[in-house]
């Protein structure tokens, strides 16, 4: 490189560059977003009961550390948030492993007009 | 909420037209699809994953109240990036000065792992190393245009969306921003070289 590289030899690097980039992983999102959006039109989140549906991988060992992290962009005490895996057992998209479904239930209460 | 055919994900303007109706699971689902996008833009620009975080959430909330001006023959994707964009600079402004890119590429992979693309393979890791510096020398304006087009792929009308600027100056823009980080290298390989020489 002692020699300048050309600006095509520079935008291949970058494009080179930008595929072994690494970022941190993005955060889920969503559930902060429209928890606040929520509280914001007066209601709260009371508790959240979701299952993850899922061929593969094995996600039993990483449920406590889903219900923690789920529970902290919430907003709510780890004990509101239930976490459970199950297995399709094989059946349809989710069991061909084409991706995976989570279902939730989530308890919203009216907060007391201020 | 709303009735849904189960088993059928939405499409993008169907979505949008629910969270304009107030539907918040709706819009819960956008943000899902763009949660990554829009971290990555804020990553770039404030170099703390808290702090894209933070933006990145902002952002898709004050985008929800601004939905009525989103008009549906755009495109969301530069819609949104616009605002993460201007969050996240925002938020910027707030923070202690940061340096460099607070990137880095991937350490290359041992015999028995994937193999690389071959892009990523394609460039020494010296190379990566001295564009990784160099474009955090750049001016924010230059870093931004160069990390949109070649490391979140943004088209050139995305990339004027997230930056504000009008889509014919994309490529002027960013061909300055190339000539000055052609302008870097030389200079990064140059000030290395007697720290190497030292070091032996």
């Amino acid at each position: 490189m002692s020699d300048r590289m050309t600006r095509a030899e520079v935008e291949r690097s970058l494009i080179a560059l930008g595929s072994s980039l690494e970022y941190p992983p993005a955060p889920p999102i969503a559930p902060a977003v429209t928890a606040r959006l929520l509280a914001e039109r007066g209601y709260g989140v009371e508790n959240v009961d979701a299952t993850v549906i899922a061929q593969a991988p094995a996600l039993a060992p990483h449920l406590d550390s889903i219900q923690e992290t789920l529970a902290r962009h919430l907003g709510l005490p780890k004990d509101s948030v239930s976490i459970k895996a199950k297995s399709p057992d094989g059946l349809g998209a989710v069991g061909r492993m084409e991706g995976i479904a989570a279902q939730a239930t989530v308890l919203l209460s009216r907060k007391d007009p201020t | 909420m709303t009735n849904r055919v189960e088993g059928r994900p939405l499409e993008e303007a169907e979505l949008i037209e629910l969270a304009k109706d107030g539907d918040v699971q709706a819009y819960g689902e956008l943000v899902t699809r763009y949660r990554e996008l829009a971290f990555r833009t804020a990553f770039l620009i404030t170099r703390s994953a808290a702090d894209a975080e933070d933006a990145a959430q902002d952002a898709f909330v004050k985008a929800y109240y601004a939905l009525e001006r989103f008009r549906a023959r755009d495109s969301f994707r530069p819609w949104i990036l616009r605002i993460v964009s201007n969050e996240a600079k925002n938020r910027l402004r707030s923070a202690r000065r940061r340096e460099g890119l607070a990137l880095r590429a991937a350490e290359d992979r041992r015999s028995g792992d994937a193999a690389p693309s071959p892009e990523a393979a394609a460039i020494e890791v010296e190379t990566k190393e001295a564009l990784l510096r160099a474009l955090g020398g750049l001016k924010e304006n230059d870093r931004l245009i160069i990390a949109y087009r070649y490391f979140l792929e943004l088209s050139e009308a995305e990339t004027a969306s997230a930056l504000g600027i009008r889509p014919g100056t994309v490529k002027s823009r960013l061909f300055r921003a190339l000539d000055r980080l052609r302008d870097r290298l030389p200079a990064e390989r140059d000030s290395r070289e007697p720290l190497e020489a030292t070091d032996e």
